[in-house]
């Protein structure tokens, strides 16, 4: 199967978040995080790690977002990323339901492991508790 | 800034009264009336820039360590106590009657172990009978009275 192509171009993410140039969901982020430094510092570098391999779909709902499945201490998170005045909006919580990504099923909070066999809510799993 | 969570609203300046938020070990930590977030007028969400957060946090910061003091002027043991807490919890001889003078907050760690104990010396008990046991011991043996 063909690999899905994120709508925002991975290299100007990555410059701007480099730059610092980020805007993060606080309100969610702080369910996750001990303090705002780390939620931001864990966007930062998720973010310069980021491939199209972790890319999943992209989402239409007032913007237009790239939502990607990542790893993040060996837990599956939801990474979703929009660009507005130069800066690169995000929203990264655990993922509540398996992620089907370019590089294959990401899983949820519980843990675990990734598999093929399990239902893919790829397209708007999450989409409608994130900003 | 538009919303980028309502789509709706726009995300302005605000510092306000009577917020909480979580922040490190507390979940609902006063959030100081002049701190100003970045919030949505129409769903309030809140929103953070880097220096946002760097600013943020060491507002929240200066509130959690006088909240870290408070708790541990109430979970501090009896001075009669002290000792023998000391002794079980590997701390220094006048540790404890070091930290209810100083104006530093001890680790969280130290501070729920301390309330654990304020809360049921048969905590402290369990703790002495952990430190007797050999190793390997069966899952169960710690509290068994």
């Amino acid at each position: 199967m063909k690999a899905k192509k994120p709508h925002w171009e991975l290299d100007r993410v990555k410059a701007l978040a480099a730059q610092g140039k980020l805007f993060l969901t606080k309100t969610k982020a702080q369910r996750f995080f001990p303090d705002a430094a780390s939620a931001v510092a864990t966007a930062k570098a998720t973010i310069a790690d980021l491939s199209e391999r972790q890319f999943a779909e992209t989402l239409h709902q007032g913007d237009v977002c790239d939502v990607y499945g990542v790893r993040i201490g060996g837990a599956g998170w939801y990474l979703k990323i929009t660009i507005d005045d130069l800066r690169v909006v995000v929203s990264l919580h655990p993922l509540q339901r398996p992620l089907r990504t370019n590089a294959g099923m990401i899983g949820g909070a519980s843990g675990g492991a990734s598999s093929a066999d399990k239902p893919a809510q790829g397209a708007g799993g999450d989409s409608d508790e994130m900003p | 800034m538009k919303c980028h969570s309502c789509h709706q609203g726009t995300v302005v300046p605000l510092a306000k009264p009577g917020r909480t938020a979580p922040y490190k070990t507390i979940p609902n930590l006063p959030v100081p009336a002049d701190l100003v977030i970045p919030t949505c007028d129409h769903c309030g969400e809140e929103w953070m820039t880097p220096e946002d957060a760097a600013r943020i946090d060491a507002a929240m910061e200066a509130v959690y360590r006088e909240e870290l003091l408070a708790r541990l002027r109430a979970v501090l043991p009896e001075p009669r106590d002290a000792g023998r807490v000391e002794r079980d919890l590997g701390l220094s001889r006048g540790y404890l009657s070091r930290l209810r003078k100083g104006g530093r907050p001890p680790s969280e760690v130290l501070l729920a172990v301390l309330a654990l104990v304020r809360e049921d010396q048969g905590n402290l008990r369990k703790v002495e009978r952990f430190w007797q046991m050999g190793i390997p011991y069966p899952d169960n043996e710690i509290g068994a009275e």
